[in-house]
């Protein structure tokens, strides 16, 4: 009978659709897949340290941006990831031309959608905002980029299908003109549901560093290839004056403030990175540590052990990063390594900037109601002989650092309620995108540039005063430059940093030092070590990177654009220059 | 499978009739005249012969009665007779024809047997003396032999063979030449000197042309075979125990490439290809199916389809086609057969780890190497030395390997079958059932299978047969959590247990601590017991009914129905944790957690499928004017597909103990499902055609349809077109006719296709993609699925293929060759490639790439006997590559782009790297470079014992411009098996030695924190400084990581893939305990290998890059006994 039915039904043999999938006319009238739509660029943009399809929130984008500058060293590799560049392609690329085909997409659908007008403006100028951040990712990677602002056909004429790369200087226009549109229809304020989502000051914040970002090359850039590399110093400051009004107009918004909740401004500092929607931040990437939106930051930067699958410290701090950090007077320590003299942790850490204490972990950092052991091995009583193997006094010869080349690790958005980590994904403090002290900065270094050196000293002494270091008395660049490295490390801001500015070429081109701690025998009673107490001796450890020394080169200001792409599309050559 | 040359030239006996099956067929439809045909038969005979011929009569009865006949034994055709039969039944009219004629009829299969009548025994004593003999005849496995006819030379006495296979002959003279025989066996002859008992074993006759072989949808006799098909038989399959049968088709068929890629019990099936090309359809009696889930012990045959005569499956079948054929009942007394297999199983070659002192030295080498400063290097040299020494209990030496896998594991299969049946109804049902355990020691995982089966065939009547066949395997794979058959983690876990750490700790109930890459070790995480399970339970259920209607009225025309309903299910459950583990530090007491605790979660996968095939037939077989051999078939197939699954899961177990869904935590509960469907409608026509057994043409046409594709392209039409000249039965090469028994020259054209595409890219739309958060909501993405290509179809596949048959001398040489050219066009691809990245969408799927492949296959083999010692030697060698005649891809303008990138044009196994001439040695020789590794830091990272490549392009610096072609790929080129088969008496030997040559494999020894011991003793170092050194400089120059000649190496080999050494005991001596037949069996599976990649301790066929980084093969040695009742 089955047969005869079979017979009967033929005709629907074929008559099969693909079960699940929602067309085209569906999203377009529905608001709630229209949004759905818009949540898979988001998705797609990885604001988190910047990685496309950064939707896996997993190992590279947690570590590599602190390990690719000079902030830190990589568990799994002691080269700087730079070294893997080649014109085949390399680490750290952002070529998201596909989700921009999305945007794109979007931004022409949006038009006849079957939804109201408002909420038409906004989802436009969101999608707009990040089509220009998109771009503003790519530009400040590869220079000149193609601009492509509508959904290619593949019936479209060869030359748009096959464009030639824009100049710089017309991305960086292009991102500034779209952000001076779409942010008056964007809201004054995200709330409730909307946390999350860009406003009008986010859109501000994204020009004060793009502009800032154009300036950079502008003034310290050269022009090469025409111009799709590079900007014409005229235009210098033009972008400072951009990027100095965008932040000041956020400053000056009363919207925000610095983030000055507690008292104790270790405590203030960390906690600027675990709360959320306070009043610092003004566009954060939100995770809840559930259904697929959680990240890793706290498996694999916690203290080695904390953590399931081995992660932990995979990033380990330089003790030059440490030392860029000063003390809470104004002065700095230097350590004197591999010398009789004897530390306590309160002479070697006790007086550093607050904010040292709430960025970095180390040896006798409070963790997990434990404080955490970096000692190396410990010297005999009569210092004739340094135990490194098995225990002394009954206290085991080496604490657990793990083979960690510095007893460092990044404590910034480290979250200790989650001190032992389970898996992956289980993280849920949100990356701010842009905090207001970053804008204080950028404001500084624009006010510097143009020449309003009071604001300047005024924004830097701002983030000291909420830091609780001293004022500074006078402002160089030097002095910007160094507080937006202790003030912003390990937020994915350094290395780019470097490359604006063109000191890459000298500040990554060398080695870092790494340190270990020997504990002194004599003061461990048998079986007792308070850690807190126990005094030790340094050694600085040079060249923890090997050799030869890491080099980063004049090329490397850009990345290459790589042979798959411009071999597709030869009309992306020529490759930027040093590259072949 | 085997029908006598006196059938083909007429009816066909209903018992051959039914092996040969399939032919003949029979609409649903039909069953209403049936009834009214039926009560035809009991018509009445009349008739009026005088002086007429037997063959005539009878010839009569049949128009009559419908029933076929027979004449067995010589001159009864022609005997003549004067008979009137009036509306008579059969037996009357039969008697009355038969009457005094000393012969005697039956039925048979529905087949009228006219038949010398036996000598009676109770015959009167005679003046000759005369004497009773008995015996019983087998076959030559054992089985008893049915209705052998036994006679006397030169007497006129005659008998069969009861049920059991004895006979009794009362024989007038001493001296007399005793003829057993019976179709489908060689007549055998034995001289009589007297004794009692006499036992014969006959040879079945597998006369090359007479052999019958599994087509698509249908059967042919070998000889008419006008395509490159193969076959390998169940007596070959059987020869080793195994868990998957694939793993028994390697060197046994010219042109296959079967590759096993892993190890691991329930997944250690090979993948094959024919002819090199992607994975061929696989049928299953008839129906889409997979050939693993299926007991060695249930199948008959396999038919490798590999050229024209595969295009009948047409828009599946541009790969070929493996046709698997269960086995069936037989006409003979209920026949049962046990065996037993008790098989150990052992990895044929892996990388071993190294010691703790080995592992520790190599470690701080590296580090030192690679110029990081002595204090940051994990291990002091005290400490290696203290790992050497052993003697300090902080400083053990842990053999990870040894601690966690055992030599042997075991694996055991049973089976029971019974196969038997009367002229009406045959039957063949087996049961089996199979244990694969693994390596790994404790609750490391195993794979169960239970086969069920039963085929029945009954004859309704003459002109109706029915089938109907269940069958079902049930498979369990129960492993540890991560070490199931989809990843590989467990061996990057090994590999990361390090052998630093102690396997027990003073305090038992804590769990020692050996990094494990994070898991704690492989003592955890192969553990089931410890870190959790997979469990998958998947079953299949098989259900096939076929009515088989030969139109009475038309001669030679058939009607079929087939109706196969197929339903797989799923089901599997997952429970993931991890524990808290421990050091110990022995001098100071201290225990330190080493954190590990994960968070329990269990989850649930439960997915089935459905396939529906319905296969309705006409077929038409018949000879004109003895000389013109005309069949035909005309098939309408439909095929439906459905299937859904659904998951779920909870995390934050608080205890392992319940491990039910209820028990987890409400929070982060997750929930999945999904469905599919498919269909396909087809219509097939074949026409056979042979003249005088000489001229052969088969030609035929399938029409698809499939619902992957839009309406307007989801119509194809594959036409194909073979001959065959079968020069050995022409009337001039008579004069060689003793000497060469087969020669034919085949040749064949077809146009096939290959819809393994995804379904449905006509369509476009929106799928769930990743989520983000507003506020405190998870809110879901939507991707769009790609832009949707209407146009999307098949690839088109064009084969020619010329082949020659032959066999000289009743097999004294015998074989195959096979040519073959493939166009493989319209390859579907994405122009992602040629389409600058900036256009941002997945492109759809389009067919634009093409390839050509061209190949020869040659087996050659020789049989003979002498006195009771037989043999049969074949060698097979297979030839196939593949070349890219177009590549979707970028114009390259650069020409080292276009000499390294470009496809087009080229051989698709080409293989580009570095070409390394070496280590250095010197640094004088790393001075006296005139080219430099990097731009930036020239070559100031090298030093003696790093790789030296060569700047082929002379440019000053070493890039990715400088690599050349340096290998083929990882697929084999050449392809072969010499397979050695001995019987002396009871006693057979069976070798097979199979290879595979010109592919290469990626090296790569390390895949993580240990190293294997081939790396501490082949390494370079400084005090050997060898140049020719396996493996260069540890923590040496980045550059020694490129691909290379270094690294990329060939893989050929030649392995002794199967051996088995039979013993099957005279029955005559099991007779008394009523046993049939008694065989005992040692085999064994790839027992010994000979390959460059010994010396790397690594198998041949390790997934290339992947060595020791996946469940290494296994070789087997088996000890089984067969028994049959």
């Amino acid at each position: 009978m089955v047969l005869i039915t079979m017979l009967g039904c033929s005709k629907s043999i074929l008559d099969k659709k693909p079960l699940g999938i929602i067309s085209d006319a569906v999203v377009w009238s529905d608001p709630v897949l229209i949004d759905s739509y818009l949540n898979q660029c988001y998705a797609e943009m990885g604001f988190y340290h910047e990685m496309p399809y950064g939707a896996n929130q997993d190992w590279f984008d947690n570590v590599m941006a602190c390990t690719f500058a000079d902030e830190a060293v990589s568990a799994w590799t002691p080269n700087p990831m730079s070294h893997w560049i080649t014109v085949a392609g390399g680490v750290y690329e952002y070529w998201s031309y596909p989700t921009i085909r999305k945007l794109n997409g979007f931004i022409e659908k949006i038009a006849t959608a079957d939804v109201d007008d408002d909420f038409k403006k906004r989802y436009l100028a969101e999608a707009r905002f990040l089509r220009a951040f998109s771009y503003f990712n790519m530009v400040k990677r590869y220079g000149g980029v193609p601009l492509i602002t509508k959904v290619q056909q593949l019936d479209d004429p060869e030359e748009e299908l096959y464009p030639s790369r824009a100049t710089e200087e017309v991305v960086y226009d292009f991102i500034l003109g779209e952000l001076d549109e779409l942010a008056g229809d964007l809201p004054l304020e995200a709330v409730g549901g909307n946390t999350g989502r860009p406003t009008f000051y986010a859109a501000l914040a994204l020009k004060s560093r793009a502009a800032m970002y154009a300036a950079s090359i502008a003034q310290w850039g050269t022009v090469m290839l025409n111009g799709t590399l590079g900007i014409d110093p005229s235009r210098a400051t033009d972008f400072w004056e951009k990027s100095y009004q965008a932040s000041q107009d956020i400053m000056t918004s009363g919207k925000y403030g610095l983030f000055e909740k507690y008292a104790d401004k270790t405590e203030n500092f960390r906690k600027l990175f675990l709360e959320k929607d306070h009043q610092e931040v003004i566009f954060a990437e939100k995770f809840t540590g559930i259904a697929g939106r959680g990240h890793s930051w706290d498996m694999w930067q916690n203290p080695f052990g904390y953590s399931a699958w081995g992660g932990g410290q995979q990033a380990s701090v330089y003790l030059e990063m440490v030392q860029s950090f000063e003390n809470i007077d104004g002065s700095s320590t230097a350590i004197q390594a591999k010398s009789d003299h004897v530390y306590t942790l309160d002479e070697l850490f006790g007086k550093k900037d607050p904010r040292f204490k709430a960025s970095i972990y180390t040896h006798g950092t409070p963790w997990a109601g434990d404080l955490l052991d970096y000692h190396h091995g410990i010297y005999t009583a009569d210092w004739s002989q340094l135990i490194e193997v098995g225990a002394y006094r009954g206290v085991n010869a080496k604490g657990r650092s793990y083979g960690r080349p510095t007893p460092f690790g990044v404590l910034k958005y480290l979250d200790e309620s989650k001190a032992i980590i389970p898996e992956r994904y289980y993280s849920d403090t949100d990356y701010l995108v842009f905090r207001l002290g970053e804008i204080y900065l950028n404001s500084a270094e624009a006010a510097f540039e143009l020449g309003h050196l009071d604001e300047a000293l005024w924004a830097v002494n701002e983030i000291r005063r909420r830091a609780g270091l001293p004022a500074l008395a006078q402002i160089t660049r030097e002095a910007i430059r160094q507080e937006r490295k202790v003030e912003l490390a390990f937020e994915g801001n350094r290395y780019f940093d470097l490359r604006r500015w063109r000191t890459a070429v000298t500040d990554l081109s060398r080695n870092y030092t790494g340190l270990l701690l020997m504990l002194l025998g004599s003061e461990i009673q048998e079986g007792q070590f308070d850690l807190q107490s126990t005094p030790f001796v340094l050694w600085a450890v040079d060249n923890i990177m090997g050799s030869p020394d890491p080099v980063f080169s004049e090329r490397n200001y850009y990345l290459p654009i790589s042979l798959s792409r411009t071999s597709a599309n030869p009309n992306l050559l020529p490759e930027n220059p040093g590259y072949q | 499978m085997i029908f006598t040359r006196c059938v083909t030239a007429r009816t066909w006996p209903g018992k051959y009739r039914l092996l040969v099956t399939m032919k003949l067929a029979i609409f649903l439809s039909f069953l209403l005249s049936f009834h009214a045909f039926a009560e035809s038969r009991a018509q009445k005979i009349t008739l009026n012969a005088k002086n007429t011929t037997l063959r005539a009569v009878m010839k009569e009865i049949q128009k009559q009665q419908g029933y076929s006949f027979f004449f067995r034994g010589d001159d009864i055709a022609t005997t003549r007779v004067n008979v009137t039969i009036k509306q008579a039944d059969l037996p009357q009219a039969m008697e009355q024809l038969l009457a005094e004629r000393n012969l005697q009829w039956y039925v048979e299969d529905g087949t009228i047997v006219i038949a010398a009548k036996p000598l009676l025994l109770n015959t009167p004593a005679s003046t000759v003396q005369e004497r009773e003999i008995t015996g019983r005849v087998t076959d030559d496995q054992g089985n008893p032999l049915e209705g052998v006819t036994v006679s006397a030379q030169g007497h006129a006495g005659a008998t069969k063979t009861g049920t059991d296979g004895t006979y009794r002959l009362v024989v007038a003279t001493e001296g007399a030449t005793l003829v057993f025989s019976m179709i489908g066996y060689e007549t055998t002859s034995r001289e009589w000197s007297g004794e009692r008992t006499l036992n014969v074993s006959l040879t079945a006759s597998l006369s090359d042309l007479e052999e019958v072989v599994v087509i698509g949808y249908g059967t042919q006799r070998k000889a008419d075979i006008t395509g490159s098909v193969a076959t390998v038989s169940a007596t070959e399959l059987t020869k080793t125990p195994v868990a998957q049968v694939s793993n028994m088709l390697a060197g046994r068929v010219p042109g296959l490439t079967a590759i096993q890629g892993s190890g691991l019990p329930g997944s250690d099936a090979s993948s094959l290809r024919i002819r090199g090309f992607d994975a061929p359809l696989v049928l299953v009696d008839n129906v889409e199916g997979n050939m693993n889930t299926l007991d060695q012990n249930e199948i008959e045959s396999i038919t490798f389809l590999k050229d024209a005569s595969a295009a009948v499956y047409g828009s599946r079948a541009g790969n070929g086609v493996i046709l698997i054929t269960t086995k069936r009942g037989q006409q003979q007394a209920p026949t049962i057969t046990f065996s037993q297999n008790a098989t150990f199983q052992s990895v044929t070659n892996m990388l071993r780890p190294t010691s703790s002192g080995q592992n520790a030295e190599l470690i701080r080498e590296a580090h030192l190497q690679a110029g990081l400063p002595e204090e940051t290097s994990r291990f002091t040299q005290e400490e290696v030395d203290l790992f050497y020494a052993g003697t300090n209990p902080d400083y053990p030496n842990t053999n990870w390997l040894e601690e966690v896998t055992r030599k042997h594991a075991p694996q055991q299969q049973y089976h029971v079958s019974v196969r038997g049946g009367n002229d009406r109804v045959r039957y063949y049902g087996l049961v089996g059932m199979l244990d694969q355990q693994s390596m790994f020691k404790k609750n490391g995982g195993e794979y169960t299978r239970y086969n069920l089966r039963s085929n029945v065939d009954v004859n309704i009547n003459k002109d109706l047969d029915f089938k109907v066949d269940l069958a079902t395997s049930i498979e369990n794979r129960d492993f540890p959590w991560r070490a199931d058959e989809k990843e590989n983690s467990v061996w990057q876990d090994f590999w990361n247990t390090e052998p630093f750490y102690p396997s027990s700790l003073p305090d038992p109930t804590k769990i020692p601590y050996a990094n494990g890459g994070g898991t704690g070790g492989i003592h955890i995480i192969s553990n089931s017991e410890i870190t959790g399970y997979r469990r998958t339970n998947s079953q299949n259920l098989f259900g096939t009914m076929e009515l088989n209607y030969r139109v009475p009225v038309v001669e030679g025309l058939s009607l079929k129905a087939f109706g196969n309903y197929r339903q797989d299910y799923s089901f599997s459950k997952v429970f993931e944790r991890l524990v808290d583990t421990w050091t110990y530090n022995h001098e100071s007491g201290i225990y330190t957690p080493m954190g590990g605790a994960n968070n329990p979660r269990l989850t649930h996968y439960h997915s089935r499928s459905k396939v529906l095939t319905g296969q309705f037939y006409v077929n038409y077989n018949r000879v004109f004017a003895q000389d013109h051999h005309v069949s035909g078939m005309l098939l309408y197939e439909v095929i439906d597909y459905a299937s859904d699954d659904i998951s779920a899961g909870r995390d934050n177990y608080i205890t392992p103990v319940v491990d039910y869904l209820f028990a987890g935590g409400v929070n982060g509960q997750r929930a999945n499902g999904g469905a599919w469907e498919m269909g396909r409608l087809s219509y097939v026509g074949r026409v056979n055609y042979a003249f005088r057994d000489r001229y052969l043409m088969e030609a035929a046409f399938r029409i698809d349809e499939s619902a992957k594709f839009s309406e307007a392209g989801r119509r194809g039409f594959f036409p194909s077109i073979s001959i065959g000249w079968n020069v050995a039965n022409e009337p001039f090469f008579s004069p060689l006719s003793n000497t060469v028994d087969v020669l034919k020259y085949r040749a064949s054209y077809s146009q096939t296709g290959n819809d393994n595409v995804g379904n449905f890219q006509y369509l476009s739309g929106y799928n769930f993609g990743s989520a983000y958060i507003f506020g405190d909501k998870a809110n879901p993405g939507l991707i769009e699925t790609s832009i949707a290509n209407p146009r999307l179809t098949w690839e088109e596949m064009t084969i020619y293929n010329m082949g020659l048959d032959f066999r000289i001398k009743q097999g004294l040489v015998y074989g195959n060759i096979d040519a073959f050219y493939r166009l493989r066009d319209k390859i579907p691809g994405s122009r992602w490639n040629s389409l600058p990245s900036t256009f941002g969408a997945a492109l759809p799927t389009e067919n634009i790439n093409s390839i050509t492949n061209r190949g020869i296959e040659v087996l050659v083999g020789h049989q003979g006997k002498a006195a009771e010692f037989a043999w049969d030697i074949a060698m097979n060698v297979g030839w196939n590559r593949g070349k890219w005649k177009h590549y979707d891809e970028p114009g390259y303008e650069d020409e080292d782009q276009m000499r390294l990138n470009r496809l087009s044009g080229q051989w698709t196994d080409r293989v580009i790297g570095y070409r390394a001439d070496g280590l250095f040695t010197s640094y004088d020789e790393i001075g006296a470079l005139d080219y430099i590794y990097n731009e930036d830091t020239g070559n100031a990272s090298l030093k003696p014992g790093d790789i030296r490549y060569l700047d082929t392009n002379g440019d000053g610096l070493l890039n990715w411009r400088d690599q050349v072609i340096i290998g083929n790929g990882t697929t084999p080129r050449w392809t072969g098996g010499l397979n050695l088969n001995f019987a002396y008496k009871g006693l057979d030997l069976s070798v097979l030695m199979q290879g595979a040559f010109f592919f290469y494999q990626h090296i790569q020894l390390q895949h993580g924190l240990v190293y294997p011991e081939i790396m501490y003793t082949e390494r370079w170092t400084e005090e050997s400084n060898r140049a020719d050194a396996l493996i260069p400089r540890l923590g040496g120059a980045n550059s020694n990581s490129y691909i290379s000649d270094y690294n990329f190496v060939a893989s050929d080999y030649l392995r002794l893939k199967t051996v088995s050494i039979g013993y099957s005991i005279d029955p005559q001596y099991l007779s008394r305990v009523r046993i049939k037949g008694l065989r005992v069996q040692l085999s064994g599976l790839n027992l010994l290998t000979f390959s460059k990649m010994n010396k790397y301790s690594l198998d041949p066929e390790a997934p290339s890059s992947y060595a020791g980084y996946y469940y290494p093969q296994m070789k087997t040695l088996s000890f089984g006994v067969n028994l049959t009742l």
